[in-house]
């Protein structure tokens, strides 16, 4: 009688919470169709941009406001002077590179002085956002718009931040020391602000995979599809976040990151919210999460925008032991965001940010990954229990393992028809042929690596907590 | 029972998928086998083209090419053509009908196609283009085509007076953004009276300093009294308006009065200020400039000091010109 | 009369820069990829070769490194088109070898002149 209680109770709760599982999961995916659904509406209403309003930029270069490139370099010895060479031949009226030597251990810094013949140059930092030392400062004898810092080691968020104090310009354009920046990426990303009335503060634009793409010079020179399955699953995994997440969340005024590879951002906003923050490891989407707060709080009218072409290709870790590492930072980072910023979460007077955004980010990144764990558990526990038909278990899987193909193939096809960036059919097959396979495996060891920023979340939370009683603070 | 229905609803998605990638691959397969045979007719069609250009004999003139890859073909060559050649190349492309295809295709439904449309027509820059151009401008239904249009008319220069183009495009109703001022700038050299004239109206301090920063790009000296004048009003957009308007216009005579703007209470002016002086040249500037260094304001001192660089290596101009706006 | 490669992979303006050289009575070959330039340089044995920057399978640079390091062709005058105006482009094209760069987008008759003078000054 008991016993047969007990398995009542436990065949419901085993139910109940695959039924759970089924709702979060069709929650997901129901987001992602919406999304996919919206930025193909977006693409088909877009207007290409054309030569002309190059030309424009061209005749009229005083109406383009300057941009500071800023690039954080540690460690970089080998290839910064071609990739600086290539970030000063970017197409833009005016523009300053504004490279940041993080301590690197090689000599990165001699490399630059030697490269661009620097000298010591006093030049003053405007807001002094970074935690760690400046050594020193150069700029070339020959780049009037060079300019290098160099700086003790920090993170990436505190070289950034370093370079954006010394930027002098009403635009800051932050990117990585490896990011190979489209000739007219800049000219992209800024145009939002040619039809801007004031109330532009940040833009976003769309990054694709370099690995298996013939780079020389700091310039991409041919562009190729990788014949390692792990650079390809990357490669549809960026063509869903990018040609349908973010532009369906542009349009919709809820974008919540610009990744750190290429963001665009109003320099004096960078300053006043303090730039990145260094005690994070998701420092970009914190960013944007905290511009979106700050401004909303100071009652300001502002637009975060997202253009959809090609800014950046970035080099992506081209195998699972460098997937691990970046995967369970970005979850961490994002449940870092979402710790420190949930008083926004279902907050109305956060408007669409508080309502929307947020507690989307929460079904992707906190109640996600659980869930789909828990599916894969109590599904077979269910079977095993006789209580779920196999058939019937085979078909959802099948349903899912449909939908997110279909999602991938419906963000290659707009990529295929707008942006035309896939060099051959064949190419094409292989990243539609990744598409689906990544769903049996890859999809997989991706939630572990998720779990682990999980753990390493719920660890950290703790350490950070420990850190003023042993006295640790950070010299300020 | 129900499991097999969505094993059948998953599997017809699943075929219906399939066919679906199937397509557009072989769109893309066919047009990459496509692409050969289109570079050997490009190839074609450039050689008769500039045969007819150059008035010599073309046996090919009545071959079968299609109007888009003739299109794309002149497009291109217009921007490798200059003077007379070019003239008689948009000649030729009106003839073979292309500029009627292009035409159409400026009234499709879809907005991105018009624009496509917009830019050739502006190429062609003949009467008949001019005047569908000048029709999207006052009548289309989209603000980005309208705005587009407005710009090839500028480049052919056969934009509206200026009043004509402000009511267009709604311009007084709104906020000005930065496309506005390049397409005051781009029709200042043809109306510049006009232009004078709009500053008699009873318009915003926003709006003036519209057209003073466009008077600038005029070339017509008789702004200069318009100028010197705003460089003296009460509001401080229109004075630095008038500061980027003399540097642009580069002519010696507002010396004394851009000087005057050095000791501006506004710190935006003296900034404008300082950089018109690093533009003209002002050597006499310099004393005034310097005392700008204990300026107050940080930008203030930035730009003296980028300004006394460039007045003293008059050879930094080119490249760093701009750099701190 | 001359003869000279045109290596680029545009074909309009390959066409349109052998139309204008064969009307100044050169005798024109033509390449579409890097590879191709270098094969017809060897075969065909130019007095003069225009070479683009970006071009595919075997960029520009290399092409005219190659180029130099066979003795065949090591005297070649050479003109390069580059895209960019970056300074890289243009420095590493003539410490390449390159006799005379061009950015794009140039009109052709200013790089008739350049041909010209080339010819001129190798003969």
């Amino acid at each position: 009688m008991t016993l047969n209680e007990l398995q009542i109770a436990s065949a419901n709760a085993i139910l109940f919470l695959a039924f759970g599982c089924f709702l979060v999961v069709a929650a997901r995916n129901g987001i992602s169709l919406l999304q996919l659904l919206l930025a193909a509406w977006v693409f088909a209403t877009r207007t290409k941009p054309g030569r002309s309003s190059i030309e424009l930029w061209r005749r009229y270069g005083d109406l383009a406001l300057p941009v500071s490139v800023i690039a954080p370099a540690f460690n970089e010895e080998l290839s910064i002077v071609e990739s600086v060479k290539s970030l000063l031949s970017l197409e833009y009226p005016h523009h300053e590179v504004i490279v940041v030597n993080d301590g690197s251990k090689d000599d990165t810094l001699g490399a630059l002085i030697r490269g661009f013949d620097m000298e010591p140059h006093e030049r003053m930092q405007i807001a002094a956002l970074q935690k760690t030392q400046i050594r020193g400062t150069y700029r070339s004898r020959r780049y009037p718009n060079l300019f290098v810092v160099d700086k003790e080691n920090g993170r990436k968020a505190d070289a950034a931040n370093a370079g954006i104090g010394f930027a002098r310009t009403p635009l800051v354009c932050v990117i990585d020391a490896d990011s190979i920046i489209e000739t007219d990426g800049l000219l992209r990303a800024a145009e939002p602000f040619m039809h801007d009335d004031g109330r532009l503060v940040a833009v976003g634009g769309t990054i694709r995979i370099a690995n298996g793409c013939e780079i020389e010079g700091g310039a991409l020179r041919r562009i190729g599809v990788d014949t390692k399955l792990v650079p390809r699953f990357q490669i549809v995994e960026y063509l869903r976040a990018f040609l349908s997440s973010r532009v369906a969340n542009a349009h919709t005024d809820t974008l919540l990151l610009i990744s750190g590879a290429f963001g665009m951002f109003r320099r004096d906003v960078l300053i006043e919210i303090g730039g990145y923050r260094h005690d994070t490891v998701g420092e970009d989407l914190e960013l944007v999460v905290r511009i979106h707060r700050y401004m909303r709080e100071q009652k300001r009218e502002y637009a975060i925008k997202f253009v959809p072409d090609i800014v950046c290709w970035t080099e992506a870790p081209a195998n699972l032991a460098g997937l691990k590492g970046q995967r369970s930072r970005w979850q961490q980072g994002a449940l870092e965001t979402l710790q420190r910023h949930r008083r926004m979460i279902f907050n109305p007077r956060y408007g669409r940010i508080g309502m929307i955004a947020m507690p989307q980010l929460i079904l992707e990144d906190v109640i996600g990954p659980p869930a789909e764990v828990i599916g894969y558990l109590v599904i077979p526990a269910a079977i095993a229990l006789g209580i779920l038909d196999p058939m019937m278990a085979l078909a959802f899987l099948g349903v899912t393992v449909l939908f997110g193909t279909g999602l991938s193939l419906g963000s290659l096809a707009l990529e295929e028809v707008q942006l035309r960036r896939t060099p051959t059919a064949r190419d094409l097959y292989r990243i539609g042929e990744a598409a689906l396979l990544e769903n049996f495996g890859f999809r997989q060891m991706n939630l572990i690596y998720r779990l682990r920023g999980i753990r390493s979340f719920l660890r950290s939370d703790t350490k950070w907590e420990a850190v003023p009683r042993i006295g640790f603070n950070q010299p300020s | 029972m129900s499991a097999l229905l969505v094993f059948i609803v998953s599997a017809a998605a699943a075929l219906v998928m399939v066919m679906l990638f199937g397509i557009l691959l072989l769109r893309r397969w066919y047009q990459e086998r496509c692409r050969q045979g289109d570079r050997a007719n490009l190839a074609a069609i450039t050689r008769s083209y500039m045969r007819r250009v150059a008035g010599q004999i073309d046996e090919d003139a009545s071959a079968k090419w299609s109007d888009d890859l003739r299109l794309a073909a002149v497009s291109h060559i217009h921007l490798l053509l200059r003077g007379g050649e070019r003239h008689r190349l948009m000649q030729m492309a009106e003839l073979d009908g292309l500029l009627r295809a292009t035409l159409a295709k400026s009234h499709s439904w879809r907005t991105a196609r018009r624009i496509d449309a917009i830019r050739l027509l502006q190429q062609f820059g003949s009467e008949a283009c001019i005047a569908r151009l000048r029709e999207i401008f006052s009548r289309d239904r989209s603000m980005a085509a309208r705005l587009e249009a407005a710009f090839a008319l500028a480049a052919v220069h056969a934009l509206p007076p200026p009043r004509e183009t402000i009511r267009l495009l709604g311009i007084f109703e709104r906020k000005v953004n930065r496309l506005d001022r390049a397409l005051f700038r781009a029709s200042a050299p043809d109306y510049p009276e006009q232009m004078a004239l709009l500053l008699d109206d009873p318009i915003s301090n926003e709006h003036r300093a519209l057209i003073i920063d466009a008077l600038g790009w005029s070339g017509d000296a008789n702004a200069l009294p318009l100028l010197e004048a705003a460089s003296r009003s009460e509001y401080p957009e229109i004075r630095s308006a008038a500061l980027q308007a003399a540097a642009q216009l580069a002519l010696p005579s507002v010396e004394p009065w851009v000087m005057e703007r050095l000791q501006d209470p506004v710190d935006f002016v003296r900034l404008q200020a300082a950089n018109c002086c690093a533009s003209l040249g002002l050597n006499d500037a310099i004393p005034a400039l310097h005392l700008l260094l204990e300026d107050e304001s940080l930008w203030v001192r930035l730009r003296a000091e980028h300004a006394l660089e460039v007045l003293q290596y008059q050879w930094l101009n080119l490249d760093a010109k701009g750099l701190l706006a | 009369m001359a003869k000279i490669l045109i290596a680029d992979d545009d074909v309009i303006l390959t066409e349109m820069l052998r139309f204008r050289l064969e009307g100044a009575r050169h005798e024109v070959i033509t390449a579409a990829d890097g590879l191709e330039a270098l094969d017809k340089a060897k075969e065909g044995r130019p007095d003069l070769i225009i070479l683009d920057s970006m071009m595919p399978v075997i960029a520009g640079p290399e092409v005219l490194a190659r180029l130099r390091a066979n003795p065949q062709s090591a005297a070649t005058p050479v003109v390069m088109l580059t895209a960019r105006n970056g300074e890289g482009d243009i420095v590493a094209a003539l410490r390449g070898g390159a006799n005379e760069y061009l950015t794009k987008p140039f009109i052709p008759q200013e790089l008739m002149v350049r041909i010209e003078k080339l010819l001129l000054s190798s003969l």
